[in-house]
């Protein structure tokens, strides 16, 4: 009897298109993997599109910003047994979601001088759980490759995707890195930032980011109270974290931890006369 | 009765775009190539960040081009910081810039470009007829990513390039891999050129155009940091007053600005460099230039895929020199500049010749080194004016030619004319400029 391969759509929402560049990037994999899987979609690399019927699988990237994103997710949930999102856009919101802190009103009028555009931008960037359930994550900006693929085949084969439940910070220790906060005094999100990366920034002696989102259960505190042994304080951390996926750090983590901290700096990002 | 034909989504693209041509009654032809990438408002975002965040926000304005947007604004927030890091780090930069654009050209070249010329929807569907070029290709694309890997530290979105020099300088041992690859690429670049050789590339265009290019400074084609500007025929300019010179305005059919040079459309990219800097270039890109192109090389759009695979050789030619001079340089140089803040506001700007043409970056900061004004202004955004009057003029020979092949062969020649510039769409619904008012 011959097997019917599932059949997997690949979809872009607003984003750098840089986890469907990392899926391209598969350059020992993707002849292989697109004989096993029957891809129905993926607008970056190919103009064929089947979509009547149902996907087994939808991969998708990118933040919901506008409507169109809004309509293409809706859609693809609709006829989707499963969907995986990858990406810090697509599972936190991402750098998009640094404007969320700005009226979309002003933005426009700074950007595009006001002008209307046919697009229409929602009001805020979401990750795509704001809207559908999800069944399946990979955060990374991008995503790696190897835990992309991991995932993938886990999926397919009907078993449980891994998943990294633990830091950068441990991640960093196992490289035998030395410690950018207690030896340089640098600010690093290492400690609350999800693993997965194998420490790639630390590890070259440069601080995390957490490009990758909140760790589970992230140890505010604990490292608190490590910054403050080197003279740094959480404001510091909250600067350096907010360019990444900020829905996940405020509204899920950050703003019930630490918003009420009076040494909450934040970003007085509004334009006013006296800052420009 | 007027008549609309649609593409209204561009496959094989980097990023969401469309276009739309509208026929009046009387044929009167007006057309459109729409973005509606949605807008991540960049340059307003940046302010207020820190000179040091900038490299790793902007880098993710576009995938594809993360190195060239990252190194970009690392040279233009030096400008404005008034830093001048050692040759060593620049040699290092013009790497990484290198494998980026062997990554984008192969990716653009052999998988988003050439199934057009086969008549087949995507790469994958090259792999029967063209299985050892498709190897070749990944091959290709591969080493593009190896290079951003070991000097970016990450193939997406590098982490190792910072505003005063590098996180950590790479092993002796990176530059002896990365030059072995090299010389690996260019015998299997042999193999491919005659598929490139033979892909016919028809002028749907038709028309002169300006093509704009910033003079070479540390390789034959200019490829990287630039600080002089020329088009065709007109003397060159300094990069520092670009905004003198690339006009842009808000158009409503798309989240992308459109730029002209000197009010006129204009062609950036690997075409524009090649026509401009051709006689300094040698080697076997010379060689399979003249090959490929013959002694004049017309100005047709097309061809700007046949410019992209003389340019994945001059890459690996100038990889190959440039991890021999990088390998010498024992004890590996400080890797960072001490970086003092300026005393008053200062603006800084670079220019830089990247896989799709020239990007300019632009950043003023205050006296804590933090971002109070930021301009970019990409390559596809200053395409984006020459790539309608091309659709314009593309749609006007069908309708003299009585509509030769119906509106379908029209749309397929629209999206190769279109697909032909290698628009980056992320990339060009960002270049933003915030010059409000102080």
């Amino acid at each position: 009897m011959k097997r019917i391969k599932p059949r997997v759509g690949i979809f872009g929402l607003t984003g750098c298109a840089g986890d469907q560049l990392v899926i391209l990037n598969c350059e020992d994999e993707l002849v292989d993997l697109a004989s096993r899987i029957e891809i129905v979609k993926f607008g970056m690399a190919s103009s064929a599109e089947d979509l009547e019927g149902r996907l087994d699988l939808a991969i998708v990237e990118g933040s919901v910003c506008t409507q169109r994103d809004l309509d293409l997710l809706l859609n693809v949930r609709s006829k989707s047994a499963a969907l995986l999102a990858i990406g810090t856009c697509a599972v936190w919101g991402g750098i998009p979601a640094m404007r969320n802190e700005l009226p979309l009103e002003l933005l426009q009028k700074l950007v595009y001088e006001g002008k209307d555009l046919d697009e229409i931008n929602l009001e805020q960037a979401h990750p795509v759980s704001d809207f559908v359930p999800v069944d399946f994550a990979v955060p990374g900006c991008p995503i790696e490759k190897e835990e992309f693929l991991n995932t993938l085949i886990a999926i397919l084969q009907r078993t449980t995707p891994e998943r990294h439940d633990y830091s950068v910070c441990s991640e960093c220790r196992i490289a035998e890195n030395l410690c950018l906060v207690k030896t340089r005094g640098i600010v690093c999100c290492g400690p609350i930032s999800a693993g997965g990366c194998k420490a790639r920034c630390p590890s070259l002696g440069v601080p995390c980011y957490g490009c990758r989102g909140p760790v589970d259960e992230p140890h505010y505190d604990a490292t608190a109270q490590l910054f403050s042994e080197h003279g740094l304080s959480k404001a510091d951390v909250i600067e350096q974290i907010q360019r990444y996926s900020a829905p996940a750090w405020v509204n899920h983590h950050l703003r019930r931890e630490w918003a009420e901290d009076p040494e909450r700096r934040g970003r007085q990002r509004i334009p006013s006369s006296e800052s420009a | 009765m007027g008549q609309v034909i649609e593409i209204p989504h561009l496959y094989r693209v980097e990023g969401h775009g469309g276009i739309q041509v509208t026929l009046s009654e009387d044929d009167e032809v007006s057309c459109q190539m729409g973005i509606f990438e949605g807008s991540r408002f960049y340059e307003a975002l940046l302010r207020g960040h820190p000179y040091r965040e900038i490299p790793g926000i902007v880098c993710r304005v576009c995938a594809i081009c993360s190195a060239a947007h990252a190194l970009c604004s690392i040279t233009a927030l030096e400008d404005a910081l008034q830093v001048e890091v050692p040759e060593s780090v620049k040699r290092l930069r013009d790497l990484l810039n290198h494998g980026e654009m062997i990554e984008s050209h192969a990716l653009h070249f052999f998988m988003l470009a050439v199934p057009d010329y086969l008549g087949l929807p995507s790469v994958l569907d090259m792999q029967q007829q063209h299985g050892e070029e498709v190897k070749g290709a990944l091959r290709l694309k591969k080493f593009g990513n190896l290079i951003q890997e070991r000097i970016g530290g990450r193939a997406i979105h590098p982490v190792n390039m910072l505003v005063g020099g590098v996180g950590t300088w790479p092993a002796r041992k990176v530059f002896d891999e990365i030059r072995a690859e090299a010389e690996a690429c260019l015998r299997v670049l042999e193999t491919l050129e005659p598929l490139a050789a033979s892909l016919e590339h028809p002028d749907f265009a038709q028309s002169e155009r300006n093509f704009v290019a910033l003079l070479p400074e540390r390789n034959a084609l200019g490829l990287g940091i630039g600080r002089t500007i020329q088009a065709s025929g007109q003397p060159a300019l300094p990069v520092s007053e670009f905004r003198n010179y690339v006009n842009e305005s808000v158009v409503q059919h798309s989240t992308a600005k459109q730029s002209l040079f000197s009010n006129e459309p204009f062609m950036v990219g690997s075409l524009a460099r090649l026509i401009h800097h051709r006689p300094q270039l040698g080697g076997e890109a010379a060689r399979v230039a003249d090959r490929l192109f013959g002694p004049e090389i017309p100005p047709n759009p097309l061809l700007n895929n046949a410019a992209q695979l003389v340019e994945l050789i001059h890459c690996c030619e100038e990889a190959i020199r440039l991890c021999s001079e990088l390998s010498e340089l024992s004890p590996a140089p400080e890797p960072q500049t001490r970086i003092e803040l300026p005393k008053e506001e200062r603006t800084g700007t670079a220019a830089m010749e990247v896989p799709r043409g020239t990007l300019f970056h632009s950043y003023t900061l205050n006296p804590s080194g933090v971002v109070v004004d930021a301009d970019i202004v990409t390559p596809t955004a200053q395409n984006l004016a020459q790539i309608e009057a091309d659709i314009r003029q593309t749609v006007q020979s069908w309708l003299q030619q009585n509509r030769r092949g119906g509106e379908g062969q029209l749309k397929s020649d629209l999206e190769r004319l279109a697909r032909a510039y290698d628009p980056c769409i992320s990339c060009s619904t960002h270049l933003i400029d915030l010059r409000i008012a102080q």
